[in-house]
């Protein structure tokens, strides 16, 4: 299935392929994060449709045909 | 030992000082900088002394970090009790100033007292002298620079000086080193003024020595590969602080025209992207990235403005490449005032660096200005005939410079965002903590964020904790209390280091740990540095609640408490602080109005 | 084969890693003011330019000491002055072309950069590889290379 990607700020460093990435059905946000080849801790937040995930649920939420995705890089201080 | 054991103790209504050894004691308990020197400020000052009194001291602190081989030990900070909002402030800088002062063997300068006339202090280690500032009074930072330095044949002093806002007591005026780095915030700069004290200029030959170099140097070594290999450090070198600006727009937490809105739709043209594309005529914004002292980072951007632009076209003297765009400065500029024209945003931040500003308090009083003037509660007659609406660059400019050199209007934006709408009569629209501006996160879709920001002892304050990673997780106020007083704390820690607080991105609190465990006498662990930071806080929170200051005061204004997040990822959410302040003054050891108990001051040395 | 300092300004932060390791090295303690490479900054910081000793091989501080306290190092190609010998005239400083030969006033003896033995330590400390320790004959080799690069597009183009 296709999922569509946005990845935000040095996040594009790990994978800057296009808007929308082929996963295979019922993939876990972790391994779509794997597949991008983005560490689980450079992930600052995962969102699906706009809904964030929180992180101890990485391994078990689904994606979904249709969904979109967003991850926005961790950050520190100011 | 890497402290210098020195004290520079200045009586400026005297024009005399005392070098005296430093309190060891207190060295040990609130380690330097902003811990040693807001200890110095208690032991000196009431409370409640007028901030732009006389009676009010001026510290310059160094760490017993700074100066040496780690990674960024470039840093100092000024500590006072701050004019903006009668909190104890303290603004830390980069840039070279910090580490020369320590280098001509003093780990605080400490300034009482108020000159008859405007004087400067030459400082070339032992030798000390007051110097007349008059030729130089009503002058910028950039001019003071060079007067002095060319005034001694001098071009290795370093210097921290104040422009004309701080000179005429803009409450929010900077301290000014190195050209374009700033102890930024909360008013240090007018305090400045207030003393008649246009700049410090030093020269050190002493060097700092460290209590175990050779285990110094390794583990600096290895700190230092850390942060070379870390992704965020990667990031904040190419691209600067500014990359965070789009991040904070996809989430949603991107504070746009007076926080009425949380996504800029011009974030693209003021964003880090932004500064590094070249446009048609071959111009890019961004020229290079530049460090502070000791820095293995580099985020500093280097810019300029292109010559065409009608902020310079008519004016040579701006066609040189000065300090560039950091986030805070582009989110104050930018989306905050709904400006997006980039070379516009990059004037403004010269004009700070220039007169010496605040550019986040700045920022947010002409957003609230411009609110204010957009519903008709002031009009051209009060804006010197400006045009003050969101989004015009003109009129962010031509403020800017105004409030820099205190003409017309900008005497009133410069005394900050509370004064200017209570003036107004719309005391709501004022987007601060404690009288003091927030920077550019949204406290709704960021609670913990909120939380800090709300009992942060310098006002609104991005820089005094971390919750990023719990507030990325969900939207609850749940589980936010403990974070936030916990990074509180461990911040307040690594401010005292003479380090900058940008090396979490690869360090925790053991990597400051075991270089001061290496640089200093005695044992240094993790644990040690969160009990002193602890009691920082607490020490902090001690010297505002006796200058007046009370828990209805630890709280956020009524747009980010009532109006729900219009957009974004977190859209809807409001900011909830009643939901933790109760949990956050239990996990402080403070009573339900915000006092630490007894036991908790015992606790921490403080009764 | 000799090795020389090899400084790319462009790659220069102005983080003053290389003096504070410079000083360390010679001092033991840290000391900009004491090293003998120091980076310079213009127009407020765009440009930030370390500067040492470039290790002439017609040295004219060693021509100009009348002690004979600067010595060649052949292995290095360094000039290094000898302590024991180095009255502090200061002719030295005044014979070099380029500043880089410097009177402290501590020691009473000139300081000048001894390429640490041939592991010198600003290069070290730089955290972006402005400053390496080379080839001798190769420190133009990068720039030839681009130049022949920009030149040959141009032609083919």
């Amino acid at each position: 299935m296709d999922l569509k990607i946005k990845l935000v700020g040095r996040l594009k460093e790990y994978w800057n392929d296009g808007s929308s990435v082929e996963v295979t059905e019922g993939a876990t946000v972790l391994d779509v994060l794997k597949q991008l080849n983005i560490p689980d801790e450079e992930a600052g937040m995962v969102a699906i449709n706009d809904e964030s995930v929180p992180r101890k649920e990485r391994g078990i939420v689904k994606v979904v045909p249709g969904d979109s995705m967003t991850i926005l890089p961790m950050v520190h201080g100011g | 030992m890497t402290w210098q054991g020195s004290v520079l103790r200045v009586n400026l209504t005297e024009g005399s000082y005392v070098v005296e050894p430093l309190n060891m004691e207190w060295a040990n308990d609130y380690v330097g900088e902003r811990g040693l020197g807001s200890k110095y400020l208690v032991e000196s000052i009431d409370p409640k002394v007028d901030p732009l009194s006389p009676d009010n001291a001026l510290i310059f602190a160094t760490g017993p970090l700074t100066g040496t081989m780690a990674s960024t030990s470039g840093r100092y900070a000024v500590i006072t009790k701050g004019p903006l909002n009668g909190a104890i402030a303290c603004s830390n800088s980069g840039g070279k100033f910090g580490a020369e002062m320590k280098f001509a063997g003093y780990d605080l300068i400490l300034l009482e007292g108020r000159a008859s006339k405007p004087c400067y202090l030459l400082i070339e280690d032992e030798s000390i002298s007051f110097e007349d500032a008059e030729p130089i009074w009503g002058q910028s930072v950039w001019k003071t620079e060079e007067w002095i330095r060319n005034q001694h044949n001098n071009p290795k002093l370093r210097i921290a000086s104040i422009g004309v806002a701080g000179e005429k007591g803009v409450r929010y005026a900077s301290v000014i080193n190195d050209l374009h780095r700033a102890a930024g915030r909360s008013g240090v700069g007018a305090v400045m003024g207030s003393k008649n004290l246009k700049a410090i200029a030093v020269r050190g030959t002493k060097g700092v020595s460290v209590d175990n170099p050779k285990r110094f140097m390794e583990v600096v070594r290895e700190t230092k590969a850390l942060l070379a290999n870390n992704s965020g450090r990667k990031d904040m070198t190419e691209h600067g602080t500014n990359s965070m600006l789009t991040t904070m727009q996809e989430y949603g937490s991107l504070p746009t025209r007076n926080f009425r809105e949380v996504q800029f739709e011009g974030f693209d043209k003021v964003d880090a992207n932004a500064m590094e594309e070249t446009d048609d005529s071959g111009h890019r914004n961004l020229i290079t990235n530049k460090a502070c002292f000791g820095c293995t980072i580099a985020c500093g951007r280097i810019a300029h403005i292109r010559q065409d632009h009608f902020t310079i076209i008519n004016r040579r003297e701006y066609w040189h490449a000065s300090g560039g765009l950091e986030y805070e400065t582009a989110f104050a500029f930018g989306p905050a005032v709904g400006v997006d024209d980039i070379d516009a945003l990059t004037f403004a931040g010269y004009m700070m660096n220039e007169h010496g500003m605040d550019p986040i308090s700045f920022g947010v009083t002409l957003a609230a200005a411009m609110e204010l003037y957009e519903m008709g509660a002031i009009s051209k007659d009060d804006t010197d005939g400006v045009e003050l609406t969101f989004g015009n660059a003109e009129a962010l400019t031509v403020m800017a410079e105004k409030t820099g050199k205190f003409e017309g209007f900008g005497q009133i934006l410069g005394l900050g965002s509370k004064v200017l709408c209570e003036k107004y009569g719309h005391p709501e629209l004022s987007m601060t903590v404690k009288g003091q501006e927030f920077a550019g996160y949204d406290s709704r879709a960021l609670k913990g964020m909120g939380l800090g920001y709300a009992t942060s002892n310098r006002g609104a304050c991005h820089m005094r904790h971390d919750v990023f990673a719990e507030d990325y997780d969900d939207s609850s106020p749940e589980g936010k209390a403990g974070p936030c007083k916990d990074s509180q704390d461990r911040i307040a820690a690594m401010d005292s280091s003479g380090l900058c607080v940008f090396v979490t991105t690869a360090w925790g609190i053991e990597e400051f740990a075991v270089q001061l465990d290496a640089a200093c006498d005695g044992t240094w662990t993790g644990d040690r540095l969160l009990e002193a930071g602890e009691r920082i806080w607490n020490l902090e929170r001690l010297f505002n609640l006796a200058a007046g200051f009370t828990s209805a005061d630890d709280t956020l204004p009524p747009r980010l408490l009532n109006d729900p997040a219009p957009t974004g990822i977190r859209k809807g959410t409001l900011a909830e602080l009643d939901r933790m302040l109760p949990e956050y003054y239990d996990l402080r050891g403070w009573t339900n109005d915000g006092r630490p108990t007894a036991e908790t001051l015992a606790r921490l040395g403080l009764n | 084969m000799q090795k020389a300092l090899h400084i790319k300004p462009e790659l220069c932060t102005g983080c003053l890693q290389c003096e504070l390791a410079c000083s360390y090295e010679h001092e033991g303690l840290f000391n900009p003011s004491m090293s003998r490479i120091k980076v310079f900054e213009f127009e407020h910081g765009r440009h930030t330019v370390p500067y040492t000793c470039t290790q002439c091989a017609e040295a004219w501080c060693m021509k100009a000491c009348p002690t004979e306290a600067i010595h060649l190092d052949t292995k290095l190609g360094a000039k290094l002055v000898v302590e024991s010998a180095c009255v502090g005239c200061k002719a030295c400083t005044l014979a070099c072309p380029f500043g880089t030969i410097e009177f402290n006033p501590v020691s009473g003896k000139v300081d000048k950069c001894d390429l640490c033995g041939g592991n010198p330590k600003c290069v070290e400390a730089c955290p972006t590889a402005a400053i390496t320790y080379i080839d001798a004959d190769s420190t133009g080799y990068d720039r030839m290379r681009s130049w022949a690069e920009r030149t040959h597009l141009e032609v083919s183009q």
